[in-house]
């Protein structure tokens, strides 16, 4: 089974980069931005992650912003929010704009990792198939 | 503690929660970093290698070394914030206390950071040296610098700048001068009204000027005097 790869967001770039290596660590393939128009530019650069790790509160376009703008260019791909609000308004409010859970930081890396591959497995079963292959 | 006017004083709590929420979402963001960076150091330890090869030992500590320092100086970060935030909880124990205003505009500068990272807006201060102590209200100053700074870090453009200067007039009365310099959004309809800031002005008995001569800078100009023994008593 091919890595699953994963797009994380989040302007707390300390923090994505940490959490990228340790991802990296369990064989994850992990693309970092910190801005919500980095990662439009990269998925239009033909990025196609499996799951997308999104902070909400971002400079610019905000994580829930964005996840309109990444469900455009590829509508089977995963978004998962990660947020450092401890009211949960802003992350039910994503997964009423189809994100696929939320996980308030700081965050434990067993559930997040639980989360990713559950994610990534029902963007395969939505996709069609094994690596996103139509059948 | 007595509240002269009850909706200045609703705005004022309104204004601190606030600002609570921001730092205590900072702090949430600190924390956040330094348990991955705990947990990257679990990992490398117990031997985790991305390409599935052995751990060097020597590169595993110089890695736990430098990831010790980030972790270090992430916790400075969150004390520094914490420190800001209990002196701003404190200068409202009395309604008028002595104060400089070089503190109280240093504490919301830090408290005001990330709310100016979000909008990609540079928060700088430049603090004058000979800036005399002064008795008034430090709570409802701060208040007010915020009604004046928070419009225009939301209206200028990305990559703007707002810098907050202190200095002593010359009769030496110390001054707050706030300029925002933007880059592409108009700054024409930004500020509040002076109507509506009349209450705060006369209950700090100070006074606001503001200079829109020029199209991509604001600058609001703000003096605050000491009160007056019968200023004090109200």
């Amino acid at each position: 089974m091919s890595a699953i790869e994963v797009l994380l967001v989040d302007d707390e770039i300390e923090f994505a980069e940490t959490l990228a290596e340790r991802l990296r660590l369990r064989s994850f393939k992990v693309t970092v931005v910190s801005r919500a128009d980095e990662a439009l530019t990269v998925l239009d650069a033909g990025l196609r992650p499996d799951v997308v790790l999104l902070d909400i509160k971002m400079p610019g376009l905000d994580g829930l912003d964005a996840l309109g703008e990444i469900k455009l260019r590829d509508p089977d791909v995963e978004a998962i929010f990660l947020t450092g609000h401890s009211v949960a308004s802003s992350s039910i409010e994503g997964m009423k704009r189809g994100a696929f859970d939320y996980l308030m930081k700081p965050i434990d890396i067993a559930e997040l990792i639980s989360k990713i591959e559950q994610a990534a497995e029902k963007r395969k079963e939505e996709s069609g198939g094994a690596d996103g292959q139509s059948m | 503690m007595s509240c002269p006017d009850k909706n200045l004083c609703q705005e004022q709590i309104a204004f601190q929660g606030r600002i609570v929420a921001g730092a205590t979402h900072e702090f949430q963001n600190h924390l956040a970093v330094i348990k991955e960076y705990s947990g990257l150091i679990n990992d490398l330890l117990n031997g985790k290698q991305a390409d599935g090869k052995q751990a060097d030992g020597k590169q595993v500590i110089k890695r736990c070394r430098e990831i010790t320092a980030n972790i270090n100086e992430r916790a400075n970060r969150a004390a520094a914030l914490a420190d800001a935030l209990n002196r701003f909880a404190h200068r409202g124990d009395a309604a008028v206390s002595a104060f400089r205003i070089n503190d109280a505009v240093e504490d919301l500068i830090a408290l005001l950071q990330r709310f100016a990272a979000q909008h990609n807006i540079a928060l700088e201060a430049k603090y004058g040296g000979r800036v005399a102590e002064l008795m008034n209200n430090p709570s409802l100053l701060q208040y007010l610098v915020f009604l004046l700074t928070a419009p225009l870090i939301e209206a200028l453009g990305e990559g703007g700048k707002v810098t907050l200067s202190t200095s002593a007039a010359k009769d030496k009365t110390p001054v707050i001068e706030i300029k925002a310099e933007g880059t592409t959004s108009s700054l024409a309809d930004t500020g509040p009204a002076p109507e509506f800031l009349k209450d705060y002005l006369n209950e700090l008995a100070a006074t606001l000027s503001l200079d829109t001569t020029r199209k991509k800078i604001r600058k609001y100009t703000l003096s605050i005097p000491s009160l007056t023994e019968t200023r004090q008593i109200r």
